[in-house]
């Protein structure tokens, strides 16, 4: 008997995401959520589960029954019984940088890409790959397009061919949801000049240094003035910034329902994502934190 | 056979420390670490019924399949936890012992407290630790020892520094807000009070840790049918916990010898575990369990009498640390598990033997001392002890 089954799921920001991590940063008002111990940003898991839960209830219509047995009855029955829906932070994995070279880059680092091959094999889908070994001030492309020298931000780092690629793009591929009208060829074409893999060190100062901080004001509606006081910035994530998180399922606690791990992890995604989107975080009715969701089945791979 | 459950978080973990949300002066929630024993033996009793093909509300309402090995509420069964042990970059490691001081300078060297003679107090006539450090030392709360270090200390030395390692070097602590949605209107339920802030356990990757939770009780054939490697729900807010089971020995630490035994005044008994030492209401809160008071002449308390595993002790003194405050839930009853305080892991008691003639201070005897685990709800791990000596 399966006691849980598992489903990673990419996501793709399609707007810029706000998931708020609640205490001011120095001159941030609004920091996202990042974890403590590297400061890459992410979405932490009770997040993740409130936008699950709340697509369930207001943008798919999910069987009540199903969400009970997903995500927990409601707060008042609570002592009912345990959700069967386990989820896990929604993790970077590559993240959008402004460059000279081009209009921008998905930057990713080893540390990253080591940690989806962690997440991949303890859902059963160990990919083989070798995690690339990168040296400070270096980055390695898969299409360097002839140049010897990329820009991040403001820094510049030695290029190099990424040679044994393959099997990764076709990894990260799988977690980038397909967009209609747009071939899988083309997908895989752009990544592939947009994906580039710089030292941890550095990774991890672009991708606090990297993010867009906005600054917001609120309009008195009378004067057409700004409100006292009502200047705050906003730091977000930005679009096409690639995240994945990890469902795990359990057999469903509920009374009378003996739906399996299995079954009802693929009732859930199924019905969450007939249509393979989800609005994450705040800001939502000014449009922010629309992600375009992949659900890749993935065999064992690499070499 | 001897199933070691090998925990690790897959992103943060949180165990909320024994007070609730809406408790006065309660702003923010941190969690505790290692997790509680219940917390481990909940999951894993939870995880391994579902891979044995458990139907939970048979399981409860008419004690169905596999009640009797999985047990209920604290009664594990016929499951026994022999050890909750803390591994650290493949090693295992203990909590620090609570004698152990150390300055607020990086560069300060070790100390240990002493035992004094005895001074006149709220307690009696009784001896007291007292401080041979510099002022300003303080106990090493939330460190952990390796066995080498431990070995050191159990042989009534000092640990090297180097044989330490501080909690924030395997986790930090992660400052949470949580809100509770009404999805219907989008907007925070404020009015029920579901906004909470709490604190999380974040890995911080510097050292691979694991919480190894070592398992009896099951048979051969059922362990066969446990996989090799899962993952369990762990704690609050549904984290998740990466595991592997194997079949393995307890982690042993080496006994001092004889030469050095015969320096000792006396045992010192080592908590590695918290323990329940609650359950007799004559004794005090504290003390070792069915150890009585021994008074002088003018009706004072000077020590406690009484024996572990047969040995016949004198206890004389000790260091205890601030206990463990345990709440809980309970899954079967859904209502919260009374709170209970329990003597935390690191505590130590000083013991002179009560007949050293009959009973001398031996390596088999230290031996003889440890295998017994001490106070109630042993199958939960709690109560695991180890005997070091007492030199001065």
């Amino acid at each position: 008997m399966t006691a849980i089954a598992h489903q990673i799921v990419g996501l793709t920001c399609e707007t810029p995401m706000h998931a708020g991590g609640g205490s001011k940063e120095e001159v941030i008002d609004l920091p996202i959520q990042k974890e403590a111990h590297t400061n890459w940003p992410c979405v932490y898991g009770s997040s993740m589960k409130g936008a699950l839960r709340a697509r369930a209830e207001t943008q798919v219509k999910m069987d009540a029954s199903l969400i009970a047995q997903a995500f927990g009855p409601d707060t008042l029955n609570a002592s009912e019984h345990a959700g069967a829906l386990l989820v896990s932070d929604a993790r970077l994995l590559l993240l959008p940088v402004r460059s000279l070279t081009s209009h921008f880059k998905l930057v990713t680092c080893p540390a990253l890409l080591a940690r989806l091959l962690a997440d991949l094999a303890r859902t059963g889908n160990a990919q083989m790959f070798k995690v690339p070994a990168v040296a400070a001030d270096r980055a390695i492309s898969p299409d360097c397009q002839g140049r010897d020298e990329i820009y991040l931000e403001e820094f510049s780092f030695a290029l190099s061919d990424w040679a044994d690629a393959d099997g990764w793009i076709e990894l990260l591929l799988n977690l980038i949801a397909a967009v209609p009208g747009v071939s899988r060829g083309d997908q895989k074409a752009e990544l592939q000049k947009q994906l580039v893999v710089i030292d941890n060190d550095s990774f991890r100062h672009l991708s606090q240094a990297a993010l867009p901080v906005l600054p917001h004001i609120a309009i008195n509606s009378e004067t057409k003035t700004v409100r006292n006081g009502a200047l705050w910035y906003e730091e977000n994530l930005p679009a096409e910034t690639l995240l994945y998180t990890v469902l795990g399922c359990q057999p469903s606690r509920k009374k009378g329902a003996n739906t399996s791990a299995a079954e009802l992890l693929k009732a859930v995604t199924g019905q969450l994502f007939g249509q393979p989107y989800i609005q994450i975080g705040g800001n939502e009715t000014t449009g922010m934190g629309w992600c375009r969701v992949a659900l890749p089945q993935l065999a064992q791979g690499g070499e | 056979m001897t199933l070691r459950w090998s925990l690790q978080p897959v992103d943060s973990w949180f165990f909320r420390e024994a007070r609730s949300h809406d408790a006065v002066g309660v702003g923010q929630l941190n969690s505790i670490f290692p997790p509680p024993a219940t917390t481990l033996a909940g999951a894993i009793r939870t995880s391994m019924g579902d891979h044995l093909g458990v139907d939970w509300h048979e399981f409860n309402i008419n004690n169905g399949k596999h009640h009797e090995l999985l047990g209920e509420g604290n009664n594990l069964g016929l499951l026994n936890i022999a050890a909750i042990q803390v591994v650290v970059d493949g090693e295992p490691v203990y909590p620090a012992p609570q004698d152990l001081l150390k300055g607020a300078d990086q560069n300060d060297p070790l100390y240990r407290l002493k035992i004094g003679a005895p001074v006149r107090c709220d307690l009696g006539y009784v001896a007291m630790p007292e401080m041979d450090a510099p002022a300003g030392s303080k106990p090493l709360e939330n460190h952990w020892i390796t066995a080498k270090g431990l070995q050191q200390w159990l042989t009534g030395g000092l640990p090297d520094k180097s044989e330490l390692i501080a909690q924030s070097e395997l986790i930090t602590s992660e400052a949470r807000l949580g809100i509770g949605r009404i999805n219907k209107l989008g907007v925070v339920d404020k009015d029920n009070g579901l906004l909470y802030q709490t604190r999380h356990l974040r890995p911080t990757g510097e050292k691979q840790f694991s919480i190894d939770v070592y398992l009896q009780g099951i048979s051969d054939d059922l362990a066969q049918q446990l996989p090799e490697s899962t993952s369990l729900r762990l704690g609050g807010e549904g984290r998740e916990a990466a595991v592997a089971i194997t079949s393995a020995d307890l982690p042993a630490v080496k006994l001092p010898d004889m030469p050095t035994c015969k320096k000792a005044r006396g045992v010192v008994l080592y908590l590695t575990s918290p323990a329940n030492l609650n359950s007799d209401a004559a004794n005090a809160a504290w003390c070792l369990p069915g150890f009585t008071p021994v008074k002088n002449e003018r009706g004072e308390i000077t020590h406690w009498i009484g024996e572990l595993a047969g040995v016949a002790l004198k206890l004389v003194s000790c260091v205890l640390p601030r206990p463990e405050r345990l709440g809980g839930w309970d899954q079967k009853l859904r209502k919260p598990k009374p709170l209970i305080s329990l003597a935390a892991a690191g505590s130590l008691y000083y013991c002179e033997l009560q007949h050293p003639d009959l009973q001398p201070l031996t390596p088999e005897l230290l031996l003889t001392l440890q295998q017994q685990p001490i106070g109630t709800d042993t199958s939960l791990g709690y109560g695991r002890l180890l005997a070091g000596l007492w030199l001065n």
